[in-house]
């Protein structure tokens, strides 16, 4: 005789109850093609349907790449200038010209 | 020959409350948008659809008492986050009888006073997921014990998922009650299609369960109760909409 698993729960004649995941012998002959196209019933003796978890993904993490700031230098301004002409300033006719700072 | 109905039958369901007979005037709009594709050229205007949309007005007699009457509900009901679930019964809420579900939002509430007349009360429901047609499949009729509904007959099964409302108004049972709806091809062995939450002693509640689209929903309908307890009874209403 056939056997089904069921695969939702059923209520058949007479009077009788089968949940989801149990195997049946006695299923009316005439419900047995519906409830195989429907889904409700797979053949017991084939591998049973394996109930796939839904595959939740990884929140996608993007790269964080970290900005270096750079320390804000002047255009033409030397930090390391010195006094070649013993006038008491640095880079001389610039707008950063300025006096010499003792060390 | 047509059959009509007269409209002194009407229920009107709203969440786990039977508001039939606060209420005598119904209408549910259902419409659909459209987008223009005339072109040059073309002599008549063309269209396409867009989306579902409906409306649930009520109309009727204002009531105040607390907990039950209309007044608390609605006016709890406006703006309230929790759709609200409506079933209007035009020909009466019979197995097997025409139901026009919607869940919804209540957008108004209106009462209104006159000296010679009684004081009234009307509002109005924004569906949310379109006003669905479908069937009654227990008729609110006392239920006192394990069993099944009488079936109903679509004709043919459908292919695309439906949705379920059950409606509990009046519940004394001292024990749970398990509803669900089933479905079958041949009106004899029945397999569960919409299992509902548990409805626990002696409470009210309502609920709306949607079956996936692409579901196949076989030719007949039943509901199927498990009622523990021994004492006390509930009046479950059942519908299903087919999509």
């Amino acid at each position: 005789m056939a056997r089904y698993r069921v695969l939702s729960g059923i209520d058949y004649p007479p009077n009788k109850r089968v949940e989801a995941g149990k195997i049946v012998e006695d299923l009316p002959a005439t419900s047995v093609k519906w409830l195989l196209e429907s889904g409700i019933i797979e053949d017991a003796d084939k591998p049973a349907t394996k109930i796939t978890e839904p595959v939740k993904e990884e929140p996608k993490v993007e790269p964080v790449v970290e900005k270096v700031e750079k320390p804000i230098v002047e255009d033409g301004f030397d930090a390391d200038a010195i006094d070649i002409d013993g006038d008491g300033f640095v880079q001389d006719g610039t707008p950063h010209q300025r006096p010499v700072e003792e060390k | 020959m047509p059959t009509f109905r007269h409209g002194k039958n009407v229920n009107v369901f709203i969440d786990e409350f039977d508001f039939s007979t606060y209420f005598n005037n119904v209408s549910a709009s259902t419409s659909i948008d459209t987008a223009e594709t005339s072109a040059f050229g073309t002599s008549a205007k063309t269209y396409v659809v867009g989306h579902r949309d409906g409306t649930v007005s009520l109309g009727g007699m204002f009531e105040g008492t607390a907990s039950t009457g209309t007044d608390e509900f609605f006016d709890n009901a406006l703006g309230n986050a929790t759709k609200a679930l409506v079933i209007v019964a035009p020909e009466g809420h019979s197995n097997g009888a025409g139901a026009i579900m919607l869940q919804a939002d209540d957008t108004s509430y209106e009462v209104s006073s006159a000296i010679a007349d009684i004081v009234q009360a009307s509002a109005e429901f924004q569906s949310t997921d379109a006003v669905e047609h479908g069937k009654i499949l227990s008729s609110g009729s006392t239920v006192t014990a394990t069993g099944n509904g009488t079936s109903v007959d679509n004709g043919a099964s459908t292919t695309n998922g439906g949705a379920g409302f059950l409606s509990v108004p009046v519940n004394t049972r001292n024990g749970n009650i398990t509803v669900k709806i089933q479905h079958s091809a041949d009106d004899s062995t029945f397999a569960d299609l919409v299992t509902f939450t548990v409805v626990s002693s002696t409470t009210k509640t309502s609920e709306r369960i949607e079956v996936a689209a692409n579901t196949t929903v076989n030719r007949y309908l039943r509901v199927n109760f498990t009622v523990a307890g021994s004492t006390g009874s509930a009046t479950p209403v059942v519908a299903f909409t087919r999509r």
